[in-house]
């Protein structure tokens, strides 16, 4: 569903060319729920950023379903991670000024097509999925870590995508919390058939997943 | 939703919570659409003001004067190159009394004399005239009488007075009746005092010091009985054009084509108002230029509302807005901030003519109105969309790393 085939992705500080990806083949399949492992360094958030189509590589070829996304336009390329992939980021990143109902929503704003569904039904299905309903006209700053996480992953639900892309979901969180926010996206996987992606340095949340990369100084060490 | 109108909904909720900033950036489009619109107001409000003056001085008239009133384009010509002058004699009146198109004529003579009774004095013009004058200028009396054609052909020394000279002079307009006054070292018996004409202000002739008495009976200011100027009054609208000719046709029998002028009061009209309209397009572009500053006031805060929602931006684009979609919402904004400014600016206009208006005809146009909307938009457009530009070029990876 996503290859990346010969990735290097480099930059220049000063005179020093630092190569952040080495040489990454890549091949995820539909319905895998995988973790990419490595230190702090390792060029995984990079990797994540690169798969999630916010980056482009230096050279070397990105494909989704077979579409080389280099030849996609700006907006083509918005409007393809607007439909097929939902993030779950380390920070949240929620807009604090929204409410979490209207957070959740927010995706469905960019959506270029019409919907087969309600937006507003479903994000109320997702509230109460996964127990933030009474939180739905606060604030993202008024509410907990936990909370805040569970309304990222709703948001990244939203319009269905195929795939839901991971940052250390669970670097922000207290374990018990993080536990929770993990047996989430693997009951995501599981249970709705997505493709569940996990960047993080844990080892033991990685052992979670199915499938594991290894990642060190830019290149892949193992496949598990 | 629909993606303007959840905007729209975001851009007002920003602004509830940053009222401050908000107003005080709207404050320079608003300082800006206010002047702009108010000087406009003014601007025809003074049109019809002098409109209103010129008409309550009698419609249908043509004047002639002598020498070249008028330049080709309508405007005065200079005064030293215009011959005024004692010119015109009673044979010129007598010939243009013929005239069929027209229904008065009145010559005048004038000039400024000291008006005194008893020990008050008042400075004021005589005009030394025919009875038509009255009719031709709209004149009434609010005491008293006119003088008539009996007291013209009589040598009357009678005079009907300006409700200035009369309140200078008596206090009360019915003490004035009967009294004689004294006109340099003549005296002339009062018969009727005139109802107020106004003017005297913004420069203008002050009516209400006139002192109209008979032709005839001037002679000691007047010996040859020589006129400055006629006024003609035109039988109908219609006929303005071919009285005017007439009256030319008659007057080239005894002068020269550029020794003399008819004008309508139409052409004075004009020619007065475009001075304004000149005077009042200067205003109006110095008003326009707060517009540009507050303009500029906006370019600079919404360049720090990027920066400002870098990360706020970066999301939107990580969840799958396009360029366009951040440019429209920063565009949005700025055009919001701008027709608020607007908004506000015609709403005080608004009441600032209404209290105007008890001194001044002011009136602000709906084409004003639409105008100073306008001309929100697009500086709010012209102004917003650099920093918009700014915030849809940033690359998404950079912003949503933005801390």
């Amino acid at each position: 569903m996503i290859k990346l085939v010969n990735v290097y992705k480099k930059f220049t500080l000063g005179n020093e060319e630092l190569t952040i990806l080495k040489n990454i083949n890549l091949h995820i399949q539909e319905h895998e729920f995988m973790a990419i492992l490595g230190p702090s360094g390792s060029g995984k958030s990079t990797l994540m950023y690169i798969l999630g189509l916010l980056d482009t590589p230096t050279s070397g070829k990105v494909f989704i379903r077979d579409i080389d996304v280099a030849k996609l336009s700006d907006d083509a390329t918005s409007k393809l991670r607007n439909k097929f992939i939902g993030f779950v980021f380390q920070q949240f990143n929620l807009i604090n000024k929204l409410t979490v109902l209207e957070n959740i929503l927010l995706p469905s704003v960019y959506r270029s097509g019409p919907l087969d569904f309600n937006p507003t039904e479903k994000a109320w299905t997702l509230m109460k999925r996964f127990g933030i309903d009474h939180r739905a006209k606060s604030y993202p700053n008024k509410i907990s870590g936990g909370e805040q996480q569970r309304v990222s992953i709703a948001r990244a639900l939203i319009l269905d995508p195929d795939v839901i892309l991971a940052d250390e979901p669970t670097g922000n969180l207290d374990s018990k919390t993080g536990h929770i926010i993990l047996e989430l996206l693997q009951d995501l996987n599981q249970r709705d058939k997505k493709t569940v992606l996990i960047i993080t340095h844990d080892k033991t949340i990685a052992a979670m997943t199915k499938k594991q990369i290894a990642l060190m100084d830019g290149e892949i060490i193992k496949h598990v | 939703m629909n993606y303007l109108a959840f905007i729209i909904k975001a851009s007002f909720d920003d602004f509830r919570r940053e009222k401050v900033r908000t107003a005080l950036t709207s404050l320079g489009i608003l300082i800006g659409v206010a002047s702009v619109v108010m000087l406009l107001a003014l601007g025809s409000g003074l049109k019809i003001y002098i409109q209103e003056q010129f008409e309550s001085l009698g419609t249908n008239l043509l004047i002639v004067f002598p020498g070249q009133v008028l330049n080709e384009e309508g405007g005065f010509r200079r005064s030293e190159a215009t011959g005024l002058g004692q010119l015109f004699d009673e044979k010129d009146a007598k010939m243009l009394a013929r005239v069929k198109l027209l229904s008065g004529v009145a010559p005048v003579y004038t000039r400024t004399v000291k008006a005194t009774y008893e020990t008050k004095v008042k400075i004021g013009d005589i005009f030394a005239t025919s009875d038509n004058i009255f009719l031709l200028r709209n004149l009434t009396t609010d005491v008293g009488r006119v003088f008539t054609e009996s007291d013209l052909r009589k040598r009357s020394k009678v005079v009907t007075i300006g409700s200035k000279v009369s309140e200078k002079l008596f206090g009360k307009a019915e003490n004035a009746i009967g009294r004689n006054i004294k006109l340099d070292k003549q005296l002339y018996r009062v018969i009727g005092v005139l109802s107020s004409k106004g003017g005297g202000g913004l420069g203008g002739p002050d009516f209400d010091s006139y002192i109209y008495m008979p032709y005839t009976s001037a002679l000691s200011f007047n010996p040859q009985r020589n006129f400055f100027y006629f006024y003609l009054k035109v039988d109908g609208e219609r006929n303005i054009t071919h009285g005017k000719e007439e009256v030319e046709k008659v007057l080239l029998k005894r002068y020269n084509d550029d020794d003399f002028s008819v004008i309508e009061q139409k052409e004075i009209l004009n020619a007065v108002t475009s001075i304004f309209t000149v005077l009042n397009n200067i205003l109006v572009m110095i008003g326009a230029i707060s517009l540009v500053v507050g303009g500029i006031g906006i370019m600079n805060i919404m360049y720090v509302s990027v920066v400002e929602r870098t990360k706020e931006i970066g999301i939107r684009r990580a969840i799958g807005a396009t360029r366009n979609d951040i440019l429209v919402q920063f565009l949005t904004e700025s055009v919001l901030l701008s027709l608020l400014g607007g908004g506000g600016g015609v709403l005080i206009s608004f009441f600032l003519t209404l209290l105007l208006n008890k001194y001044f005809p002011a009136h602000i146009t709906s084409t004003s109105v639409i105008i100073a909307f306008g001309v929100s938009s697009v500086v709010g457009i012209g102004f917003g969309v650099f920093p918009a530009r700014k915030a849809a070029k940033l690359s998404p990876i950079e912003a949503i790393r933005y801390e």
